[in-house]
């Protein structure tokens, strides 16, 4: 009744590694953790940014990446990967409390030439009430089989929500939404990107 | 290998419009497939609506953490409801940094009508025609007067309760009995009749007499007050028990669950429509599929998703967008702003069975009606829906204002206060402006899928800012007017999306240079696409959008199938 792709059935794509399109995760300390499904199998991961600085106007992490089969007594060790690299391409705007922003609130606010008339009611989670919620990055291409994963990985999406539970997630919280107001809005602001990427910096290593 | 089936139409979407398309088109005849990018639903097995929260370890509330982790975005979801839902962590868009915006998302067999508010209000002419009356943007194509035909039959259709109230520019229907207003609302009528505003009960997509012989199936409401999490006696309207059996039993109708759209296809010798391509949700697995129509009702962000991301040689900037507007003049609701407290000639009373209607007052907009009610600081205008009485527990509760404190002294407020609480809350009319947009993600985000993900930009200009603070003041006055105990006025505006009445990005209008779709719901560029979901919209007015969008698709649906036999399509 319903025809298959002809892309797929011309390529034969179906004989080959499923592609693995996104991996969702949440901010869990200074790491962002996750599971995924592929091939019948669920995996868990855990990527840990280690050093943070601006790319091309964009925010670049670098961390490791940790893969484990999730099957219950697969034995199978984790698989890791050091030197990932993580480009933050876009965000979603949070709705709810914002963090408090713990560098620059008058670069923030001096970003923000839409802060509303105080005289007429205010937004809610919008202008100077806003913050991030989630960030999308792209991860640099990887290797599914040094991963233990039979997908092919060479363009993955990692979303990371930002939901803190602790004052250092919030304060990671505080730092990526700086960075986003400052290189994803209308204009860039380098110092603050700078300032704030140099915070995260310290935030990332405990220092 | 079996001759793959071409359909008369695919319908995209089993929610509002879809089903209704469904229904319509079927019983004209046609042979449809509806692609449905959520899984199926068994009522006996997925609807909740009399299971009470102690039922639940978690009070129906959840376990800790469970919203932040995976429907972060989806405010309406519960416990019991969260399966109605979209998982954020699966379905990505993005905004731009200080512009947040909510999008509560059903992908299921129903859709929203599954846990929607179930409000039904015709737009007049001071909708229809409202740049006419201030000036600003373009008039819908249509009048009042076409469309009224089919409020008529959809009123009759899904069973509208309300009260005949003789009000110009909120039009009567054909209305089963209204909820009867309980002790706090006939106050609340009182006191805004005292500062010169009129109180009507709400109408509502709920059956309040008799099913009537083509209601099979579906129940008088009984007020047990769950509709969020599924009618499971179908009083309220929604596909389940109302639309999607009747397409079913013509026998014309295919249904298909967990099929994802990823594109419009397109014949191009005849630059016409040919399929769609999508995706299943379950397996991954990739397939196309044909007709002679299309019908969009995938809801309004997501019909317009599609259509962006049907992009060809001869529809470079997406499918029927030649005009540019594809996905501009984006809406919401606002809400967010009014007044809240209690009245102590209603404390220590017992709950009635009435205090579970979901029901209240609604007070229809009185702004910007008429010369005599012209505001200088704004345009258009914005009602006040009400509510008072007892509700489940925690309800008021939450508000630390009326119930502070714990142990014994908090249960002796909380049993006092019980049958008191009173509230207002706005529900106000954006203007459509072109900067309000959503694109296809330049910078590549996708969904769990691979399909490529909007990004939404949208903020409330000043005259909507303008009309929360008048609504402030307003809904102050009236409450007072009441001799209500104040506990709570103004607030603040809700981010736009969280209303759920996002509108617009597909707009219908009389030059296909300036708009997408024509006066029925018709592509201008493709002749046999049609978007007949709330996508379609040219002003947001003020009151609750499906009943419109229901009409609408009614009407669409007759054309398609005149058009469809005539051999025009």
């Amino acid at each position: 009744m319903f025809g298959r792709a002809q892309r797929q059935a011309k390529t034969g794509a179906s004989a080959k590694a499923a592609k693995l399109h996104s991996i969702a995760s949440m901010m869990r300390g200074r790491s962002f953790a996750g599971r995924f499904d592929i091939g019948g199998r669920t995996y868990t991961f855990t990527y840990s940014p280690e050093k943070a600085a601006v790319t091309g106007d964009k925010l670049q992490l670098t961390g490791s990446l940790a893969v484990i089969d999730g099957r219950p007594n697969a034995g199978v060790p984790p698989h890791h990967l050091r030197n990932v690299r993580a480009t933050l391409i876009a965000a979603q705007g949070g709705i709810g409390t914002a963090p408090t922003r713990q560098t620059l609130p008058a670069q923030i606010s001096t970003s923000r030439p839409d802060l509303p008339n105080p005289d007429l009611p205010i937004i809610e989670s919008t202008g100077a009430l806003s913050f991030c919620g989630v960030l999308y990055f792209k991860i640099a291409p990887l290797d599914g089989r040094a991963l233990g994963v039979p997908a092919d990985m060479r363009q993955v999406q990692l979303n990371v929500r930002l939901a803190p539970v602790s004052d250092a997630e919030r304060g990671l919280q505080g730092e990526f939404s700086s960075i986003v107001d400052a290189l994803y809005g209308e204009r860039i602001d380098r110092p603050l990107a700078e300032a704030s990427v140099s915070q995260l910096n310290k935030l990332l290593t405990g220092s | 290998m079996a001759q793959q089936k071409t359909y008369d139409a695919i319908i995209i979407g089993s929610g509002a419009t879809g089903g209704m398309a469904a229904k319509e088109l079927t019983e004209h005849g046609m042979q449809v497939l509806v692609l449905e990018a959520g899984p199926p639903v068994n009522p006996e097995r997925d609807l909740s609506s009399h299971r009470w929260p102690y039922q639940s370890m978690y009070r129906g509330f959840g376990a800790p953490g469970w919203k932040d982790q995976d429907q972060w975005m989806q405010a309406t979801a519960g416990e019991f409801s969260r399966n109605f839902y979209v998982k954020d962590t699966e379905h990505p868009y993005t905004t731009d940094p200080g512009k947040p915006f909510l999008w509560v998302r059903a992908r299921i067999v129903g859709g929203k009508t599954l846990h929607w508010g179930r409000m039904s209000y015709r737009l007049s002419d001071l909708d229809f025609k409202a740049a006419s009356h201030d000036g600003f943007d373009n008039d819908w194509p249509i009048s009042y007067q076409e469309l009224a035909p089919y409020y008529d039959k959809a009123e009759e259709f899904i069973g509208v309760s309300g009260n005949r109230d003789g009000l110009p520019h909120l039009p009567d229907g054909n209305f089963m009995p209204p909820m009867n207003l309980n002790c706090g609302e006939q106050l609340l009528r009182k006191g805004a009749e005292k500062v010169g505003r009129r109180g009507i009960p709400m109408r509502l997509a709920m059956l309040t007499g008799p099913p009537k012989p083509h209601m099979k199936g579906r129940m008088k409401c009984h007020y047990c007050g769950n509709c969020g999490d599924g009618c499971d006696v179908g009083a309220m309207f929604n596909s389940l028990s109302s639309t999607l059996p009747v397409a079913e039993a013509t026998g014309r109708m295919t249904l298909r669950p967990n099929s994802i759209v990823r594109h419009i296809t397109v014949d191009t010798k005849t630059g016409k429509a040919s399929g769609v391509a999508f995706v299943d949700r379950v397996t991954h697995q990739e397939y196309e599929v044909t007709a002679k129509v299309i019908v969009l009702g995938a809801s309004t962000l997501e019909s317009t998703r599609i259509l962006l991301n049907s992009k060809s040689r001869q529809h470079p900037n997406g499918l029927g967008n030649s005009s540019g507007k594809l996905g501009h003049y984006l809406m919401d609701h606002f809400g967010g702003i009014g007044a809240s407290g209690y009245f102590n000639i209603l404390a220590s009373r017992d709950p009635v069975n009435e205090d579970g209607k979901t029901s209240g007052l609604l007070i229809p907009r009185f702004r910007n009606t008429s010369k005599e009610t012209k505001q200088q600081r704004f345009l258009r205008g914005y009602g006040f829906e009400c509510g008072s009485g007892a509700r489940m527990f925690p309800a008021f509760v939450k508000n630390p204002a009326i119930t502070p404190g714990f142990g014994s002294e908090f249960k002796k407020r909380v049993r006092h206060y019980y049958t008191t609480p009173v509230s207002l809350t706005t529900r106000a009319e954006m203007l459509a402006r072109f900067e309000n947009y959503a694109e296809i993600d330049p910078a590549g985000v996708v969904d769990a899928w691979g399909i490529p993900v909007l990004k939404i930009h949208i903020q409330y200009s000043d005259n909507e800012r303008e009309m929360a603070r008048d609504a402030a003041q307003t809904s102050e006055e009236i409450l007072r007017a009441a001799g209500a105990e104040v506990v709570t006025t103004g607030g603040r505006m809700t981010a736009p999306g969280r209303i759920i009445h996002e509108l617009g990005t597909a707009r219908m209008g009389t030059d296909p240079k300036t708009s997408v779709l024509n006066k029925f719901n018709q592509s201008w560029d493709v002749k046999n696409l049609f978007v007949v979901d709330g996508a379609c919209f040219v002003t947001s007015a003020n009151q609750n959008p499906t009943l419109t969008m229901l009409a609408l698709t009614m009407r669409a649906c007759e054309r398609i199938a005149d058009e469809y036999k005539r051999g025009n399509l």
